[in-house]
C-alpha cells in the first residue's frame, strides 16, 4: 500500500476551493462520463478516487475539525470522502464502479443518510464456493463479505439471482446496461456492414497473480485460451478472406492498448484483412465496430452478454475450468466449448 | 443460418432468465430509480 501511495505521490495536486453544496455526487471519474450522461443537465460533482491519475485534494477539507476529529479514527482517504461529503451534503451517491472497496465503506458509514446506488458495470461472478466475488472478470478479487451495495441497479435477473444471498444488498433493481443503452440513445445510426468478424481483445494484464496461487487458476490457461480464440479467427479469416476488426479495451495510448497490439499483432500477421482498433470510451467506438460487423466472437467478456439479444455472437469458452461461461450460453447455437480448430470453423461458419 | 433462424435457436425470450432489459427501458428506469433525489 505504501509503495503504491510512494509511486503515485506525484500525481497529488493540492488546491483550496470552498465546497458547494450539491445533491448528486457521483464516486470515481472512472465510468462518470456515462453517468454524466445519464443525468442530463443536472448538477453533479466527481469525487476522485484514483491515485493513479491526477489526483486532486482541496486543502478547504482538510483543515477543519470534522476531518481532525476523525483523523484516528479512519483511514486518510476515507476521512477525507467523508469529510469532503459533510460539505457537498449529497442527497445521492452515484457510482458505476460496483466493486469499489472505498465506495462499501462510505456506503457502510452512511447509507442511513444518503441513498447510494451503484450501477453494474461488468459481468460478475462467483467462484464454486461461492466464497469469494470475482468482480471485473477475474482480474480482481473481493472478499464477499467485505461487499456491502445499498441499492444496485444490475444487469439481469440472471445477476439478481447469482449474487442475492451472498453479498450485502438492500434494494436489488433490474435495469440492464446503461452503457449499451447510452450508445443506443446517442449513438446509434444505421451502420455500414464493414467487417465480417468482430473479435473482442481480452486483456489480461490486470490478471490477479494471488489466484494462481489459491490454486483457482492458471494464468497460462487464460493465454492460452484467448490466444487459441485469436489464432482460429485469424486463420479462418486467412482461409476464408474474411476482414476482422480487433477491439480493444484500452484507448489509444494506454498500456492495455499497446500490449494488446503486440499480442494479437502477432497472429493478425500484417494481413490487410485484419485490423486492430483502440477503444475511444466517449465515442462508444467498440459498440459501433460491433454494429458494423456480422458476427461477434470472444471469451469471457461482457459486451458477448450485452449484445446477446441484439447481435450474432459466438462465446467461446476454451477454458480449462468450463464452469466460467456455460452458465450462460449453455446448448445454446453461439457457445462453443471443444476448442479443435475443426469444429471452430463449422461452427462459426454455421453461425 | 438466417438471423431469424438463428435468435429462435437462442431459445423463447421469456425463458431466458439472463435477458438484460431493452436498452430503450434502461435509461428510464435508472432515471426513475433516482429522480427524487436529483431534483
Amino acid at each position: 500500500m505504501f509503495s503504491y501511495f510512494a509511486k503515485n505521490i506525484f500525481n497529488i495536486r493540492f488546491f483550496y476551493e470552498k465546497v458547494s453544496k450539491c445533491n448528486v455526487v457521483i464516486f470515481d471519474e472512472e465510468g462518470s462520463y456515462y453517468i454524466k450522461l445519464l443525468l442530463g443537465n443536472k448538477k453533479s460533482i466527481v469525487i476522485n478516487a484514483r491515485l493513479d491519475r491526477i489526483f486532486k485534494i482541496n486543502l478547504y477539507v482538510i483543515f477543519n475539525f470534522f476531518f481532525l476529529k476523525n483523523i484516528f479514527k479512519y483511514k486518510i482517504k476515507i476521512n477525507y470522502y467523508l469529510s469532503l461529503i459533510n460539505f457537498i451534503k449529497p442527497k445521492i451517491i452515484l457510482t458505476f464502479i460496483d466493486n469499489s472497496n472505498e465506495f462499501f465503506t462510505l456506503a457502510k458509514l452512511l447509507h442511513k443518510n444518503i441513498f447510494f446506488l451503484a450501477i453494474q458495470n461488468a459481468s460478475r461472478f462467483l467462484d464454486k464456493d461461492n466464497k469469494i466475488i470475482l468482480f471485473s472478470k477475474l482480474f480482481i478479487t473481493i472478499d464477499a463479505n467485505r461487499a456491502f451495495i445499498p441499492n444496485y441497479a444490475c444487469f439481469s435477473k440472471f445477476d439478481i439471482n447469482n449474487l442475492k444471498k451472498k453479498i450485502k444488498v438492500f434494494n436489488y433493481f433490474e435495469v440492464g446496461s446503461l452503457k449499451y443503452s447510452l450508445f443506443k440513445r446517442y449513438f446509434d445510426r444505421k451502420f455500414k456492414n464493414k467487417y465480417d468478424i468482430c473479435l473482442i481483445a481480452e486483456d489480461y494484464m490486470g490478471y490477479d497473480q494471488s489466484l494462481e496461487s489459491e490454486g483457482l487458476f492458471k494464468k497460462t490457461n487464460f493465454e492460452s485460451s484467448y490466444e487459441k480464440i485469436a489464432r482460429y479467427t485469424c486463420r479462418l479469416a486467412n482461409e476464408e478472406n474474411l476482414k476482422i476488426v480487433i477491439i480493444c479495451k484500452g484507448e489509444k495510448s494506454s498500456k492495455s492498448y499497446i500490449s494488446d497490439k503486440e499480442n494479437y499483432g502477432r497472429f493478425a500477421n500484417n494481413s490487410l484483412n485484419i485490423k486492430i482498433v483502440p477503444n475511444n470510451v466517449k465515442r462508444f467506438s467498440n459498440y459501433k465496430k460491433i454494429h458494423e460487423s456480422s458476427l461477434l466472437i470472444g471469451g469471457n467478456s461482457t459486451l458477448l452478454y450485452e449484445l446477446l439479444n441484439h447481435r450474432k455472437i459466438l462465446a467461446c469458452n476454451f477454458l480449462f475450468n468450463k464452469n466460467w461461461l456455460s452458465f450462460k450460453y449453455k446448448k445454446k447455437v453461439c457457445y462453443l466449448e471443444d476448442n479443435r480448430y475443426e469444429i471452430f470453423k463449422k461452427k462459426l461458419l454455421k453461425v | 443460418m438466417t438471423s431469424k433462424a438463428y435468435f429462435k435457436k437462442l431459445g423463447k425470450r421469456k425463458n431466458r432468465l439472463f435477458l438484460m432489459a431493452p436498452p430503450s427501458k434502461t435509461l428510464n428506469k435508472l432515471k426513475s430509480i433516482i429522480k427524487d433525489y436529483v431534483d
